[in-house]
């Protein structure tokens, strides 16, 4: 299917249900991540009184101060296991991303092949993904080993240079590293759609169709086909990034810009809107042992 | 290219959106309180506030320091009046620069890190007294006639006896006469250098207190022990570098040129001490506050922190005005010291204050610069004016300005005083109550700064608990009324060394006889106090069953069948643990959502709280405005037949994660 012709709505739906997915599967993980410490939390009996956890979000944060004194070894318990629970959260929500991504390269795609394939990605884009973590800590630990080195040669320098030097060059191995993860993300785009040997493939096909080509314009042709497709997937990524990012975060301000536990509120509508079916079914055989007919208005 | 724009017009939706909800809540949480405005009660009524000190020993020392070798060489001269009621038979000195002069002096051999600064010193320091002699007298040198130590420790010479060679009779006057030369350390403690940076402090020969009943009260250099002398006026001569900016105690009141160097005059009176920096490198700023010339020496590039420590001392000088009595001297020094010299930082002397920070303090929701400067500033009250013993009684006054400073930040910036953004905000009063919470019970808070087992232990007790205790009580009598209890004491005894019985009078005049006891069981005792609930119960009212004799004979009454609109009885135990006891509000919360307050006087180790209503009791909080900060664990001050739940938590909790996984993941 050609992109360029497919309806825009669909390729809209497209977006937004890629977007969607990646949001849920986050939301998920992240719940499954954050439990141990919302344990920790509850099970310091901060939260018994009855304004629930309110009190831990009081201007002064008087009482968070006394969950981090009374309920501290807990929550480092909880929070390391935590830690351990969004490291394997991250290692799994690679499969998402690939369906995603599939979702947003390949229109027409039964969602059973989709998902097949997300599984059958998963081990590339977990070296892929281990691989730019490797040289991102590398990285990370030239910039600060940097840093150490300067600091005696600046011990005479101005007071700010002395701070900003060893700051600045964690910055730099921080930009460095978000290189790097941009180049993950090229690098794994494409195979969601084609391979890199498809790539070139394509490139070649298309430069034979033009027998008058130089041979330099072939490999000029094939090369800009590759580049192409890593474009492409590089602004799936930025797409994918942005939706959720955006929708974590919308999600969040919203809720509290609405108060509390959204969770809360629907288990309550939902308890209201069954103790009212249950209403409406007494009434009903009230009626029908009163004699009366009943029917629906 | 269109799908690019498409797919990015999708994205920008959503951050639009984002940005929205993220404006809402800046709006939200981040604006900050406005500092209550005054109130309209009637002026309150203060004591009289002597306007002098009663002058003991006064000092005219003449300083010259060498930058290269960071030497002082000294004379100095010492009026010194007899106001005790015995004759004197010999003096103390206290020589503190020699705490710094080995590894064995008392100072120096303390386990560090349980010390103020936790550095130990890397270049030595000491005072020499060349010579002491009494002016009219014979001329003899005195100084060889002294002990060669400290009592009872071989191996410090900062607490030295001198015999007198007549004794001074009560009322007599002795002018002594010295000669010393200092050799700095690297700093350590406040005193020192570090490069061509300078802080002098605790640098010259110095007398120690001389008590109404003619003992001295002197004490040797220890590592976490402040100070305690005699009031007195201080002319006092420096010579320095024409290079080096100079903030000392005191008003300048000469200074003249001459080959390159510079001699700057300082006066001041009614003073206990005279501390000094100087540096090449020092940038100032003056202004005119509450009808004090207030100076700041900042290092270069310290523009923001300098106007950070200029507005608190814009709201905090007439703040402790009002309170405390008026800052009687016309002038005020704030030094904040280069980063390489941080030691030096947080520290009070007469008329001179030194901050802290690295230049980036300002930035941030953290309040370092405004806290350090305010605390700094409050010791101008409670170490300056008052001057009781910090080595023997510490809490009167780090403790008592713990309490000012956290009221004074509270006042200005609420609930955020030391640290407000991202949502949260942490109190002076919250952070008080965490460190006095954690070492709440290990040892009594009024004792000597050395009997502590550790400067940890120290901090908590003397600066946090001390702050807490006064905070408790200042939310259980009422703000205004407490603090007009400490006005009237900060006033009353100004110049005078006040005591605990000193204070503790004023609490029995202003507050009762109960505040006193709380303030001796909490301070002196180790008292502790934890109200806490553990059930509720409520059952259906009904009219009594059984078998009732009565005028008519004997009666048979059954149980009556539970109705749909019954009444309740509920019944909630609340039980004070501790020896401290307050009065307390409970409140009650109710099925149908009521709530009702309750209020315990705190006599008695439990209180039943009962109840008859339509509704059933759900949920108890024992004190709710959170007014006993003295209370030992708040966790289990409520209980709710609810259920446990957190939506707060989990959503905070998710959404970190969800950060988190966006910042480590795929």
């Amino acid at each position: 299917v050609n992109a360029n012709v497919e309806p825009r709505l669909t390729r809209l739906s497209r977006s937004a249900a890629a977007g969607m997915l990646l949001w849920i599967s986050r939301t998920v993980l992240a719940l499954l991540a954050s439990y141990p410490v919302l344990l920790a939390v509850r099970a310091s009996s901060m939260t018994a009184g009855p304004e629930g956890d309110a009190v831990l979000f009081q201007p002064g944060s008087l009482m968070l101060l006394e969950l981090l004194r009374v309920g501290g070894p807990w929550l480092s318990s909880a929070a390391t296991f935590a830690l351990v629970l969004l490291g394997l959260s991250a290692i799994l929500e690679l499969i998402p991303l690939a369906v995603a991504l599939d979702l947003l390269a390949t229109p027409d795609r039964p969602l059973l092949q989709r998902a097949a394939r997300g599984f059958r990605l998963f081990p590339r884009f977990l070296a892929l993904g281990v691989i730019a973590l490797l040289a991102q800590s590398a990285l990370l630990l030239a910039a600060s080993l940097l840093g150490a080195a300067f600091k005696p040669m600046l011990a005479s320098a101005d007071e700010r240079l002395r701070s900003i030097a060893p700051i600045a060059l964690m910055g730099l191995g921080l930009l460095a590293c978000g290189w790097f993860g941009g180049a993950l993300d090229i690098a794994r785009a494409p195979p969601a759609s084609t391979s890199c040997r498809i790539n070139v493939a394509r490139g070649a096909g298309a430069s034979r169709r033009l027998p008058e080509a130089a041979p330099a314009t072939r490999v000029v042709r094939c090369v800009s086909e590759y580049g192409r497709q890593r474009a492409r997937g590089a602004r799936c990524h930025l797409v994918l990034g942005v939706l959720r990012s955006s929708a974590c975060f919308g999600t969040n301000a919203g809720t509290r810009l609405r108060g509390p536990s959204i969770g809360d509120r629907i288990r309550a509508r939902l308890a209201r809107a069954l103790a009212r079916c249950g209403a409406r079914a007494e009434r009903r055989k009230r009626l029908n042992q009163a004699g009366c007919t009943f029917r629906y208005s | 290219m269109r799908r690019v724009t498409q797919d990015l017009l999708i994205g920008a939706v959503f951050s639009a959106l984002s940005g929205w909800f993220l404006h809402a809540l800046l709006l939200g949480a981040g604006t900050p309180k406005a500092a209550p405005a005054p109130s309209k009660a009637a002026e309150p009524v203060w004591p009289a506030v002597a306007e002098s000190a009663p002058k003991v020993a006064s000092y005219a020392i003449e300083a010259k320091l060498d930058t290269e070798l960071h030497r002082i060489s000294g004379r100095e001269t010492i009026h010194f009046v007899n106001r005790s009621s015995t004759a004197l038979h010999e003096l103390w000195f206290h020589l503190y620069l020699n705490a710094f002069k080995n590894d064995k002096t008392l100072f120096l051999r303390s386990p560090f890190g349980a010390g103020r600064s936790g550095d130990k010193a890397k270049e030595y320091g000491y005072v020499d007294v060349k010579k002491l002699a009494i002016r009219g007298g014979d001329g003899q040198d005195l100084w060889p006639t002294r002990d060669k130590h400290s009592p009872d420790d071989p191996d410090d010479e900062t607490d030295l006896r001198v015999p007198l060679p007549s004794p001074l009779e009560p009322g007599s006057e002795l002018t002594l006469e010295l000669e010393f030369e200092d050799q700095l350390p690297e700093l350590v403690e406040r005193t020192g250098f570090v490069g061509s940076y300078h802080f002098v402090g605790q640098w010259f020969p110095k007398l120690a207190r001389l008590e109404a009943n003619g003992t001295f009260a002197h004490f040797a250099f220890h590592a976490q022990s402040e100070f305690y002398a005699d009031f007195g006026d201080y002319d006092v001569t420096l010579d320095v570098p024409s290079a080096f900016r100079v903030g000392a105690t005191g008003s300048r009141v000469s200074e003249v040129h001459d080959h390159g160097r510079t001699r700057l005059g300082y006066h001041v009176e009614n003073v206990h001490d005279f501390a000094w920096t100087a540096w090449d490198k020092f940038e100032t700023r003056s202004e005119r506050i509450a009808g004090t010339e207030v100076r700041v020496l900042y290092p270069p590039h310290h523009e923001q922190n300098a106007e950070a420590e200029l507005a608190s001392v814009r709201f905090a000088l007439p703040h402790f005005n009002a309170r405390y009595g008026a800052y009687p001297y016309p002038t005020l020094t704030l030094v904040h010291p280069p980063e390489t010299a941080s030691n030096s930082g947080g520290m009070e002397y007469p008329t001179l204050i030194t901050t802290g920070g690295p230049w980036y303090s300002t930035i941030g929701g953290g309040r370092f610069i405004e806290v350090v400067t305010t605390h700094e500033l409050g010791h101008q009250w409670f170490y300056g004016l008052l001057a009781s013993n910090e080595h023997a009684e510490p809490y009167l006054d780090e403790g008592f300005n713990s309490y000012a400073e956290a009221d004074a930040m509270e006042t200005q910036y609420g609930a955020g005083s030391v640290f407000s953004g991202f949502g949260l905000s942490a109190s002076s009063s919250a952070l008080n109550r965490l460190f006095s919470a954690a070492r709440g019970g290990d040892e009594k808070v009024n004792q000597g700064a050395a009997d502590f087992a550790t400067f940890r232990s120290l901090g908590a007790l003397v600066y946090s608990r001390t702050a807490t205790v006064l905070g408790t009580l200042a939310r259980v009598y009422g703000k205004e009324r407490f603090n007009h209890a400490l006005g009237v004491y900060a006033r009353k005894f100004r110049f005078q060394h006040p005591t605990t019985v000193d204070f503790m009078s004023v609490m029995q005049s202003e507050l009762d006889s109960r505040a006193v006891t709380a303030l001796t069981l909490a301070l002196s005792e180790r008292a502790t106090v934890d109200y806490l609930v553990r059930e509720i119960s409520n059952a259906p009212l009904s009219a009594a069953a059984g078998v009732f004799d009565g005028p008519s004979g004997r009666e048979q009454k059954k149980p009556e069948a539970p109705r749909d609109t019954a009444e309740y009885a509920s019944r909630v135990v609340v039980y004070r643990h501790g020896t401290l006891q307050f009065p307390v509000e409970i409140e009650l919360g109710f099925e149908d959502g009521s709530k009702q307050l309750r209020r315990w006087d705190g006599s008695g180790f439990t209180f039943n709280v009962d109840n008859e209503g339509p509704s059933r009791l759900v949920s108890v909080n024992v004190d709710p405005q959170q007014r006993i900060l003295l209370d030992d664990d708040r966790s289990n001050n409520w209980l709710s037949i609810q259920a446990n739940s957190a939506p707060h938590v989990r959503e905070s909790a998710l959404y970190a994660a969800q950060v988190l996984l966006g910042a480590f993941g795929p």
